[in-house]
């Protein structure tokens, strides 16, 4: 059993691409990510992909492992609560992330 | 012998002479082999007149032995009575006599009674006294004794001098063997506190039939332990022997008697008369007395009085020192068994084990005689296990022991017990039962003096109280070992659910258990019940009745798990059940999802409940009186909520009870501990409890601490497999929530414990596909700790060679407080601790 992860992809009016993700990702569920992540990059210009994780509630370095791959090219919007993992992997320093409070929070 | 006499022996000999004088000389040899072989002083006297006559070729014969006036008193005699023997006393032997027909003799005054003519007298002197003389006579017509059978008797007198002597020595020795042998006797019995018969009597029987008297009394001072100069009265207070109700009760001044001048001077004297009369010893006739005075450490014990029959010999004066060193012995034995409490004795009382019970001994062996070093060796039963030296003085270990000391000591090991051994200068050892086997108490004296046969005696009582002690304390010993197995058996559960902690601790003087006990109990709804009580007494009794009442609240609880209802039907219990009756208990019932908690409590003290912010509060409702006071007594109940990271310490009296210090001021300090120790592990808490509230002698009752601190440890174990991941990550965050930990610690430390078991899956059991993981996580006031142990090699990963993992591994650095992580060879442990506010 893998853990429980949504994954949905949307083209904006302005061309940027949105890769939509809701549960967490860990090892157990990574090459579903991972997969998803690279048919977005394929599909959008690399400087207009947006990868939206508000909806994960957790990460873990799997998948900063997995986002440093493309680091440079994507914009990122996290659940607060996760930022500071970010920022101690290093991530942070590299791409450019946007904290989102979710309602819930 | 004159010289003429001599001579004629050696010139007129013929052929036959010189072969009859061979004969004699062989005779003489023979005769004077035999005295000599025997060292019975009557048996020895008898032989010497038997081997005179035979020598001489006389009829009869008679040994007379002188008394003090220089008259012959006594007689041996071989066919001749006493009243003619002591017709010999009147003649003059001087060097030696030899009469051819004593009727003819000038003045001699029996002519006509007696028909002895032939008579040869030799005078016998031993050490240079007058012992006595040998006669040898002959009624036979013509019958005269020759020169030559004059000088045999001459040299068997010199030869039975000899064995006179040797026979003397020999008496005197067996004689005084009696008495020392009769002293260890009186020791013995004394001390094993015969009741039969008291120690006043039984020196007495002693000392009478030692003496081979017809009486013996014994005074005491009619008021006991007064100095010497101070006794006035003495009283006879047990008697041996003749007219015995006569004398009994009689009283005697100190002033102007016999007894009470023996008493005061302590040196016993031998006399026919006494100063003061007492009725039923001094008027029954003139008798040889010895007064012999029973004096320890200045203080007077008694005077024992022994009288022969008129008609016996009296006393002589080497029965002095015989009978000093017998009542000497008395005395000492005496003393001590009449309860002068040695030092020794108090020690041993003290003793909790059987070692301290030694050591005590030793230290005060060697405070007694002054010892360089006193050394108990301890035999055990195994022949082949070196013995256990101890040593005060100086120090000592049997292999250093110089192999002639370990000679002596083994074999004082094999031989008699309670037997002084003074066979070395300067040393004396004796043999004595010790609970696993033999102990032999050596003792060096700093100077080389003598051991007296007084310290003998010291000795050899000391050795029997010291058995004695070592006994008893090893006794204590075992029932309490199983006292407490029993207690640690039935006083709670062999394993507690993960959040509590529980102590129990003896009482330390004496170290007895006593009746607390502690539950923790699984109830059907999932809720969990804690119990504290503490029943009254000590001992396996109140182990016991513990360990019933204890079941019986555990059945209760079971039936219904309500605290008060428990309680009540305890109360119940506890009026049927000797000894229940005023057990104090408190019961309570906690939800261990919420931490909701309801208690009841019967005159048992306050929980203490701590909260994660240091905040104390002491659980006082649901409170009224003890167990089994009162019949259908209501049992209120009280709730409260344990919050997040809060410690309970519910306990009993013992921990918080101090002589002459109020209870409150106790419980105060109890949550004193509990408030700085709420960081600690419940564990560590535990121990800091009992040490931090132990008086500085040890507690005095017993007692039971049992923690609980809110939520439990969350406790999983599953397989290392990746699926695993989502579950436990669920497990603990609920667990966290419960713990109430902030939402970002709690988002922390999920990623951090999910990088550590995703290490553990991926790299730990690359190779061991069934392995096993487990974690434990637990909170205490203000920190997580979360252990992740598994059974696999968990390389800890290279950054540069395996970017992905080191990344994880950092990410849980950054993450967490404190991360340690134990490649241990069964498997790798990571414990991450976090901060809590």
């Amino acid at each position: 059993m893998s853990t429980p992860l949504s994954l949905g992809t949307t083209r904006g009016d302005d061309g940027r691409v949105v890769l939509t993700a809701a549960g967490e990702i860990d090892l157990s569920n990574i090459g579903v990510f991972s997969h998803a992540l690279g048919t977005a990059t394929a599909e959008a210009d690399p400087a207009q992909l947006v990868v939206d994780l508000t909806a994960i509630e957790y990460l873990d370095s799997a998948a900063i492992n997995a986002l440093y791959g493309l680091a440079s090219h994507i914009h990122l919007i996290v659940n607060p609560a996760l930022m500071r993992s970010l920022r101690i992997s290093g991530l942070a320093e590299i791409i450019s992330i946007e904290p989102v409070a979710t309602e819930a929070q | 012998m004159d010289d003429g006499r001599s001579e004629s022996a050696f010139t007129w000999l013929g052929r036959n002479e010189l072969m009859a004088a061979r004969d004699q000389m062989e005779r003489l040899v023979r005769a004077i082999v035999e005295i000599g072989s025997d060292l019975d002083f009557d048996m020895t006297l008898h032989r010497i007149v038997t081997a005179a006559i035979e020598l001489a070729g006389g009829r009869y014969g008679t040994l007379g032995i002188r008394g003090a006036d220089g008259a012959l008193t006594s007689f041996v005699n071989v066919g001749l009575d006493d009243d003619t023997a002591r017709l010999f006393d009147a003649l003059s032997v001087g060097e030696g006599l030899r009469v051819d027909d004593l009727s003819a003799l000038p003045g001699w005054p029996y002519a006509d009674e007696q028909p002895i003519r032939a008579l040869l007298g030799v005078p016998i002197v031993v050490r240079g006294a007058d012992f006595g003389t040998v006669f040898v006579t002959d009624d036979r017509p013509g019958r005269v004794f020759s020169d030559a059978q004059e000088g045999a008797v001459r040299a068997l007198a010199t030869a039975a001098a000899a064995a006179i002597d040797n026979a003397r020595l020999f008496e005197r020795e067996r004689e005084s063997t009696k008495w020392t042998t009769a002293s260890r006797e009186i020791t013995t019995a004394l001390l094993s506190g015969d009741p039969q018969t008291g120690p006043l009597q039984l020196i007495v029987n002693r000392a009478l039939e030692l003496a081979g008297a017809e009486q013996a009394i014994l005074l005491v001072p009619r008021e006991p332990d007064l100095p010497a100069d101070e006794v006035d009265t003495l009283v006879v207070a047990a008697t041996a022997g003749r007219y015995t109700s006569q004398v009994i009760g009689q009283r005697v001044p100190m002033d102007g008697s016999t007894t009470g001048s023996v008493a005061r001077s302590g040196l016993p004297l031998i006399t026919d008369s006494f100063q003061y009369p007492i009725e039923g010893f001094t008027d029954v006739g003139e008798r040889s007395a010895i007064v012999i005075p029973l004096v320890a450490d200045g203080t007077v014990l008694g005077v024992i009085a022994v009288a022969r029959q008129p008609q016996q010999a009296p006393f002589g004066t080497n029965y002095l020192d015989l009978v000093s060193d017998f009542a000497r012995h008395a005395a000492i034995a005496l003393a001590l068994a009449a309860g002068r409490e040695h030092a020794l004795n108090q020690q041993l009382a003290q003793a909790d084990t059987v070692d301290d019970a030694l050591h005590a001994a030793a230290e005060e062996l060697r405070r007694l005689w002054r010892a360089r070093r006193v050394m108990t060796v301890t035999f055990g039963r195994s022949v082949d296990a070196t013995p256990q030296v101890f040593s005060v003085g100086e120090p000592a270990n049997w292999v250093d022991l110089p192999t002639n000391t370990r000679q002596m000591l083994s074999e004082m090991r094999d031989g008699d017990l309670l037997t002084a051994s003074t066979a070395q200068p300067g040393t004396a050892a004796i043999a004595l039962r010790h609970p696993e086997g033999v102990l032999v108490v050596w003792i060096e004296t700093a100077e080389q003096r003598p051991f007296t046969l007084e310290d003998q005696t010291l000795l050899t009582v000391l050795a029997g109280r010291l058995g004695q002690g070592l006994q008893r304390v090893h006794q204590v010993d075992q029932q309490r070992e199983t006292a407490l197995a029993l207690q640690h058996a039935i006083l709670g559960p062999a394993q507690l659910p993960g959040g509590f902690a529980a102590r129990y601790q003896a009482a330390s003087r004496p170290l007895e258990v006593g009746g607390d006990w502690y539950d923790v109990v699984d109830l059907e709804d999932g809720r969990i019940a804690l119990i504290v009580g503490d029943c009254v007494g000590h001992g396996l009794v109140a182990a016991t009745v513990m360990g019933q009442v204890r079941s019986a609240c555990r059945a209760l609880l079971f039936g219904n798990p309500s605290p008060g209802a428990a309680l009540a039907g305890m109360d119940r219990f506890a009026e049927r059940l000797p000894n229940a009756f005023c057990t104090t208990v408190v019961c309570a019932v906690l939800n261990p999802d919420t931490g909701e908690l309801v208690y009841s409590s019967a005159g048992h003290p306050p929980p203490i409940l701590v909260h994660a912010d240091g905040t104390t509060e002491l659980l006082e409702g649901g409170h009224t009186i003890a167990l089994g006071v009162r019949p259908n007594w209501s049992r209120p109940e009280a709730h409260t909520v344990i919050p997040a990271r809060a410690t309970l310490l519910l306990y009993t009296d013992g921990l918080v009870e101090r002589r002459r210090a109020a209870l409150d001021a106790g419980i105060s300090r109890a949550a004193a501990v509990v408030q700085d120790g709420r960081t600690s592990t419940l564990d560590e808490l535990a121990n800091q409890i009992m040490s931090n509230l132990a008086p500085s002698d040890g507690y005095q009752d017993d007692v039971v601490i049992l923690l609980y601190r809110h939520p439990g440890p969350l406790q999983l174990t599953f397989p290392a497999d990746l699926s695993q991941l989502a579950p436990t990550r669920g497990a603990l965050r609920s667990w966290l929530a419960r713990a109430n930990v902030p939402k970002d610690v709690s988002v922390d430390v999920l990623i951090a414990v999910g990088e550590a078991v995703a290490n553990a899956i991926e790299h730990g059991h690359r190779n061991t596909p069934d392995g096993v993981i487990s974690m434990d996580a637990t909170a205490t006031g203000d920190r997580l700790r979360v252990t992740i142990t598994d059974t696999g090699e968990w390389k800890t990963p290279q950054p540069e060679v395996n970017s992905t993992r080191g990344r994880g591994v950092a990410l849980m650095r950054g993450l967490m407080h404190d991360v340690t992580i134990d490649p241990g060879s069964a498997g790798t442990t990571a414990q991450l601790t976090a901060r809590i506010s």
